[in-house]
């Protein structure tokens, strides 16, 4: 898998992985980073196409309201089969342990999501056997009015207390961070008819 | 200390109480939620007393978002017609008055959840609030089960809350707006 027929060649160098190394281990409130401009807009393009045909049922629970695929990882969808390819190929593997220090398997999940007017995720943080870094690729633009924006939660004490770094969706960014008992985390509320479409997932170690 | 001896005279009629407590403890889902409970005098005063009660903010991120008060409610009748209908000794109850706005929540969490069974009686003090606003309180046992109870002012919802079964407050979400969610919750 060539990483830069989807991914923007500036964050392929030996040079910026070891900057982004840095970034990431030292973002507040816990490793994350967010890389604007990531996928090349034609992959942008043709990934929000494949997924105007995948079905998304509708989800909630206490802690969430919003459409989901199923497992992509299962899809018969050439395009999707291509970007998973590309996620658990040994290059991004490496990519990713090379900015993340953490010792990854190859194992991912991918979700398509679409959050509407009212849709939220309360905050959590994302723990569960394996998982090591959490994901998500965002594939429209939203403005503060929309809602729908990331927000990391400063723990003290073991307490998560406020959001301490907020990110609102741009087309073709990624943002990931280390799944841990600090990554407490949330989808603000939509608030207006702009839908909030991304593919996102977890890599397991 | 609100004093109450103002139910609805039809909820104190024997055939009614029957039929209720027939319904709670013989349905598949242990619960009644009784509309127009008390009498509409005394709704009004209820109503009255909680707008002045001092409410607190009370967050834990993880598991909830709202304002919170408590009132203390002394009722031989309501004591009776609740011993009546659950089988329980029930005496005067401290309730706890949460009041839902746009971005409150309560969440399950395996820290926070209440790990005793009980009934939980539930005074809906809310008359103008739209489902589709959220802030439903609802009831489930994690397996596919889901209770929500619809918010009706001047309703007595009655829950036997059995091992497993546990309550969530659902996000109140924008179209709710400057609108307030507010009901009483006690244990027994």
């Amino acid at each position: 898998m060539t990483l830069n027929k989807w991914i923007n060649p500036e964050y392929l160098s030996e040079e910026k992985s070891k900057k982004l190394q840095s970034t990431f281990s030292s973002n507040q409130p816990f490793p994350h980073l967010e890389l604007p401009h990531f996928l090349k807009q034609e992959k942008i393009i043709s990934l929000l196409q494949t997924l105007g045909d995948q079905e998304f049922a509708p989800h909630h629970s206490d802690l969430f309201q919003f459409a989901q695929t199923k497992d992509l990882l299962y899809t018969d969808d050439p395009v999707l089969k291509e970007f998973i390819g590309l996620l658990s190929s040994p290059e991004m593997i490496d990519l990713m342990q090379k900015i993340t220090k953490i010792k990854l398997k190859g194992k991912i999940d991918l979700f398509g999501s679409i959050y509407q007017d009212t849709d939220y995720l309360l905050p959590h943080d994302d723990q569960l056997s394996g998982r090591k870094i959490a994901f998500m690729f965002y594939l429209n633009d939203l403005e503060e009015k929309d809602g729908g924006a990331l927000g990391l939660y400063e723990v003290k004490n073991k307490t998560p207390s406020k959001i301490a770094a907020r990110f609102i969706p741009k087309a073709g960014t990624l943002i990931f961070f280390a799944v841990s008992d600090l990554s407490i985390h949330t989808v603000e509320e939509i608030l207006t008819d702009t839908q909030r479409i991304t593919l996102s997932g977890w890599y397991y170690g | 200390m609100v004093k109450i001896d103002e139910l609805n005279p039809i909820y104190l009629k024997d055939e009614t109480k029957q039929k209720v407590r027939k319904s709670f403890l013989h349905s598949d889902f242990p619960a009644v939620m009784l509309n127009e409970f008390f009498s509409k005098e005394f709704y009004a005063e209820l109503k009255k007393k909680i707008s002045s009660l001092n409410f607190k903010r009370d967050t834990i991120v993880l598991h909830h978002s709202y304002d919170r008060s408590s009132m203390a409610i002394s009722s031989a009748e309501l004591n009776m017609f609740l011993s009546f209908v659950t089988k329980k000794k029930v005496e005067d109850m401290n309730f706890t008055v949460i009041r839902l706005g746009w971005k409150d929540y309560q969440i399950l969490h395996d820290r926070y959840l209440e790990k005793n069974p009980g009934v939980d009686i539930i005074l809906d003090i809310t008359d103008a609030w739209d489902n589709e606003w959220g802030g439903m309180v609802t009831y489930t046992d994690g397996r596919g089960m889901v209770y929500p109870l619809a918010p009706a002012g001047n309703s007595l919802a009655i829950i036997e809350r059995k091992k497993n079964l546990h309550k969530y407050f659902q996000y109140a979400n924008h179209y709710a707006e400057e609108k307030k969610r507010v009901f009483l919750i006690a244990t027994i």
